[in-house]
């Protein structure tokens, strides 16, 4: 797992992406897919590699099969996010669910 | 004795992967493979048989087998050659077969050293006398479809007990019909060869006998031949109506099966326990179907069609299709809609890719309109070059019509098309501790996804008062599981879902 944050793993890999898409490339959405600028197993490969180099940390050269997205890659990558579950919520959403579920019968 | 490792490998995460759902159903993998007990049924008493699923556990690249097989479909290609790939490293011997080692051979070839190509039926119990005998060949090929008679009942005791929500029967091979994108036909042929129904029953009973409520009878086309499909779901009915908790079965049907004088099939199929079917509709692009040769789909109304279906408590699962010839911009927008009206709440949508061995894929060459390798799934990308947009328009259409059909709205949108054609439930069914166990985890999995969808299982009961709640069970199930793809992505986007259509300004 790397040091990096979610948000710095994902702003590399956007760089990285404009660079190779020369200077005439549209923004890089983080949220659409490697495909959509025409990234082929060729560049994925590479660029699996130097994010390899930068981070330190071992990244497999099928990286964006699996994660197909700039956001899915650093995401992947970057440290877990803590959970967000509201304490109680799903005690909460069941009780509805229940007295829904009752009122059908 | 011999010792042989089956593996079934990982697929890569898809929608069709149903990844994220153990929470819900208490399982760890959804659906069962019966191709290697099938294979593990045909093996003789000196032959010992061992299969790994990884859908529901760890693959262990030590120990030693005299062989390895491992089986798979295109989404489990790269994983299938990477398990070849190290267990060849650590010296033990590796076959590939079934579907993907059939249709892609050049692909499989390095990573085997013995290759099956084609049904298993004769090849297998060849091959294993060759290997008992200590000389055996690199490549074996089944050159004739099997009759079905010949194949064993699956030997399910080697799955691991418990572990899949479906099982599955397989009640047919092959495929009348000639879709020009199917690689089905390619694989198993256009003559569709079927089991006895007392056959069929008898599997269905040995899953019973294992603990499964929910059976998928897997046929490439279960009413394709009208006639067998009536014996079929006549002797299953029989069968589900003398247990005391019936089996809720799925399927596959094409859309044709709604027509007039096929209702009454369709009431069979119903009164059999056929609760789900997946169903190929593609698309509402009535052009694309003479385009493609997909000449069932040839329909006036297809909104009805899904309707009747459904009307009969059957839920339709969708599979859709973006980027045929006759698409423009504004089909993601026509196919939206469609689905909406429908009320489809589970759709299953990919590009079109033209597949080895394809009739397409040879079109497509002609063309000069094929491009390189896949780089990830085909709901994300594809090896063609599409005629009236470009494929960063079809990409970019295809990720909105993701992000748009399950954004929480209009899946409940699509929830309640669905709740208000099935009947009315004249009497209360009482929930028992296994049903109360089960909202329990859906609440649990639900609340962890976020204020954004921790109420989408309450919205979506009280749509179903007084109906019957098994297609909406199995709806949040799968809802659950397409959003953890769509976020596993790094696709899904609530203000792009918003969106009433895909905005192209900014595409070449």
């Amino acid at each position: 797992m790397s040091t990096r944050s979610v948000a710095e793993i994902e702003a590399w890999l956007l760089t990285h992406l404009r660079e190779r898409l020369g200077p005439d490339a549209e923004d890089i959405d983080a949220h659409l897919p490697f495909s959509y600028y025409g990234l082929d197993s060729l560049d994925a490969i590479a660029l699996a590699a130097e994010l390899e180099e930068w981070l330190g940390v071992a990244v497999t050269p099928d990286v964006a099969w699996d994660y197909p997205t700039a956001h899915a890659v650093a995401a992947y990558l970057g440290p877990a996010p803590s959970p967000e579950v509201e304490p109680g919520a799903a005690d909460t959403t069941l009780a509805a669910l229940l007295a829904e579920l009752e009122a059908s019968d | 004795m011999k010792r042989i490792l089956l593996v079934n490998p990982l697929p890569s995460l898809s929608l069709y992967s149903w990844p994220d759902v153990a929470d819900i159903t208490g399982r760890p993998g959804y659906i069962m493979n019966i191709a290697l007990p099938t294979l593990a049924a045909m093996a003789p008493p000196e032959v010992e048989v061992t299969i790994v699923d990884e859908a529901v556990e760890a693959l262990d690249f030590g120990g030693h087998w005299d062989l390895v097989g491992i089986t798979g479909y295109l989404t489990q290609m790269r994983r299938m050659c990477d398990i070849a790939d190290e267990f060849k490293r650590r010296g033990q011997l590796v076959a590939i077969g079934g579907p993907y080692a059939s249709l892609s051979p050049h692909v499989v070839r390095p990573h085997a050293d013995i290759l099956f190509r084609g049904e298993a039926e004769h090849t297998w119990p060849a091959f294993l006398a060759d290997f008992s005998s200590g000389h055996w060949q690199t490549e074996y090929t089944s050159h004739e479809t099997v009759d079905l008679h010949s194949s064993p009942v699956p030997d399910i005791g080697k799955l691991r007990p418990g572990a899949y929500e479906l099982g599955v029967v397989q009640t047919s091979r092959g495929c009348p019909f000639e879709c020009e994108f199917c690689d089905v036909i390619v694989y198993l042929g256009r003559r569709q060869r079927h089991k006895t129904p007392p056959r069929v029953v008898d599997e269905l009973e040995q899953l019973y006998q294992a603990g499964y409520r929910s059976v998928f009878l897997s046929d490439d086309n279960f009413t394709a031949n009208r006639r067998r499909a009536a014996e079929i779901m006549t002797a299953v009915g029989d069968w589900n109506r003398s247990k005391p908790r019936p089996v809720a079965l799925y399927t596959q049907l094409s859309i044709d099966v709604t027509r007039d004088r096929d209702l009454p099939l369709l009431d069979l199929c119903a009164e059999a326990g056929l609760r789900q079917a997946f169903v190929g509709i593609e698309t509402p692009n009535a052009e694309a179907p003479r385009e493609v040769h997909k000449r069932q789909n040839l329909r006036s109304d297809l909104v009805e069609d899904v309707h009747r279906i459904q009307r009969r408590g059957i839920m339709v699962q969708a599979g859709m299709i973006t980027g045929f010839d006759s698409d423009t911009l504004d089909s993601f927008a026509v196919q939206y809609e469609f689905l909406q009206a429908a009320g489809v709440p589970m759709v299953l949508l990919a590009m079109l890719n033209a597949l080895d061995g394809t009739p397409l894929q040879r079109r497509l060459a002609e063309e000069g309109r094929l491009k390189g390798l896949l780089l990830s799934d085909a709901a994300l990308d594809t090896n063609i070059i599409p005629k009236q947009m470009t494929s960063q328009q079809l990409v970019k259409g295809t990720v909105w019509l993701l992000n748009r059909l399950y954004q929480p709205r209009p899946f409940l949108e699509r929830l309640s098309v669905f709740a208000d054609q099935l009947p009315r439930r004249s009497q209360a069914v009482a929930s028992d501790e296994t049903d109360l166990a089960f909202w329990a985890r859906v609440a649990t999995s639900y609340a962890a996804l976020g204020s954004e969808l921790r109420d989408v299982p309450v919205e979506a009961a009280r749509l179903f008062r007084a109906r019957d709640t098994h297609g909406l069970r199995t709806a949040l199930v799968f809802y659950r599981s397409a959003v953890g793809v769509l976020r596993r992505w790094g696709l899904w986007d609530p203000r792009l879902g918003a969106r009433p259509a895909p905005d192209f300004r900014s595409v070449a």
